[in-house]
């Protein structure tokens, strides 16, 4: 009796082993898509039906490149944002260092190439210090088994060009920045700028942008192309 | 020649040289509503001495041994729009700036020892004087630690983080009066009703004066002169703006106060 139990446990381990290595093999092509994004994120396990969806990559445990803002600062400096568990913080408080919270506020999928596969909208948002915030919004493609940087776009805080909506409509990148002008306070800028950027088959081309009237009192932030507001 | 008639024949007649109209009425109308009223009293053997002020007490006598002094001189109060006019505010400043947003100012100051200026310029600058605006939620609306909340656009993170390294102290005030319920509930587990708000984007729902108090401590911490505090409040791509800003209408904000704290 003893016997046969360590022989049935003997049995079904090496049932599993036959399995995981016959999922490797035969997902062979896709081995170097998983490798890549295990080099950018640590900590993600992508399922293996996702392994070719820019879905399976981890942005919350991901390196992104610098950001620049709309004033061109570059923030928090020139070295890569590396998130983990989706926040990254620089500068310390009690050094008198000004810190910078960075976190992952939104990620959405679509497609803006026009090829049938999705590319990753992915927002970041840089908490300032003492208050307001800057975001950073990347495209991602999933090409060549590599996740590749289409393009970044750094929003600025609110009196300057702050952003107020981002949104994708009929494949096109539709943004809304807000404009400052010295005679308004820094809270409530009584305009904004809407601008589309379209994918030209080498790089997101920005439309003609439109001015128009902010219809509420103060910068109020519409939201994410996945919040369907 | 017709002093009978106190030099008016045409309009009193003086039958016994005692009487008129005129006189009759405006002492009647003296009596009830009186410009000036006085009294007097004697003390011992001192001579007596007389006590007169006007009806709304701007002007007020003492009169003794034949002479008399003005204690109180007329002194016309002046209004708020007066002291907006003769500071200088002009524009959106002057039109969003109210008399409950001056005695707020004023209230945060006396607490908090920080210039009625200073918080004036920073809360126009931050929330255009209004005193429940929505949080500034920078693009993380589901997560209300993150939010710039109340009057002054408080940011209850790096508020938390500030206290943690020991900058500022909430001494006296409760969190959810500062960041409001939306952004700080009691307990969400025990409060139902702050559980039901919490993370839920609307209107500042805690006291703009336990905010405004916090947002003071805050400039207090940043040190220097009330230009260098004006400017630390903002975020670093801001400032440049934040001081120009200062340097044009920080004195016309100092003149309001003047004005208005010395009526």
């Amino acid at each position: 009796m003893r016997m046969a139990s360590i022989i049935m446990v003997l049995v079904i381990a090496a049932m599993g082993f036959s399995c995981t290595a016959g999922s490797v093999i035969n997902n062979q092509s896709k081995s170097q898509i998983v490798k890549s994004v295990e080099n950018n994120s640590p900590n993600s396990s992508p399922s293996p039906q996702l392994e070719k969806s820019i879905r399976a990559l981890d942005f919350a445990n991901f390196n992104y490149p610098p950001c620049r803002s709309s004033e061109g600062r570059i923030l928090p400096g020139s070295k890569d944002i590396i998130l983990r568990g989706g926040e990254m913080e620089v500068g310390d408080l009690r050094k008198g260092e000004e810190p910078v919270n960075i976190s992952l506020s939104n990620v959405s999928y679509h497609d803006l190439t026009g090829d049938t596969q999705e590319e990753a909208v992915v927002s970041l948002t840089y908490l300032l210090y003492p208050h307001g915030s800057i975001i950073c919004t990347y495209i991602y493609t999933l090409g060549d088994s590599n996740p590749q940087l289409l393009w970044k776009h750094g929003f600025g805080s609110a009196a300057f060009g702050g952003l107020r909506k981002l949104s994708v409509e009929n494949g096109v990148l539709l943004v809304e920045e807000y404009i400052h002008s010295d005679s308004e306070p820094y809270c409530c800028p009584k305009k904004f700028l809407r601008l589309f950027y379209k994918w030209d088959g080498k790089r997101f081309q920005k439309g003609k942008p439109e001015t128009l009237t902010n219809e509420y009192e103060d910068a109020k932030f519409m939201g994410y192309p996945s919040d369907n507001l | 020649m017709y002093a009978y008639a106190g030099n008016d024949p045409i309009n009193r007649i003086d039958p016994d040289g005692l009487f008129s109209w005129g006189a009759l009425f405006g002492g009647l109308f003296r009596a009830f509503f009186p410009q000036k009223i006085s009294f007097s009293f004697t003390y011992k053997s001192l001579p007596p001495i007389s006590v007169s002020f006007s009806n709304n007490f701007s002007n007020i006598f003492v009169g003794f041994a034949g002479a008399e002094f003005q204690v109180k001189a007329s002194n016309p109060q002046k209004s708020f729009a007066d002291c907006v006019n003769e500071s200088g505010l002009k524009g959106e400043q002057a039109s969003t700036f109210t008399q409950q947003a001056a005695d707020l100012v004023n209230q945060i100051s006396s607490f908090e020892n920080t210039s009625q200026a200073l918080l004036a310029f920073t809360w126009y600058e931050e929330n255009r004087f209004r005193m429940n605006p929505n949080p500034n939620d920078n693009g993380k609306r589901d997560n209300p630690t993150k939010w710039d909340v109340g009057p002054f656009h408080i940011n209850v993170y790096w508020t938390e983080r500030v206290a943690a390294a020991g900058q500022v102290n909430f001494n006296g005030l409760s969190k959810p009066e500062v960041y409001g319920a939306r952004a700080y509930p009691i307990d969400p587990e025990v409060d139902a009703f702050a559980a039901k708000l919490y993370g839920k984007y609307g209107p500042f729902d805690g006291s703009p004066l336990a905010n405004g108090r916090m947002a003071a401590r805050r400039l207090n911490a940043a040190g220097g002169s009330d230009e260098n505090k004006a400017v630390m409040y903002a975020p670093g791509p801001s400032r440049a703006y934040r001081r120009n800003a200062w340097r044009q209408v920080g004195g016309i904000w100092n003149k309001f106060f003047n004005c208005w704290n010395n009526r």
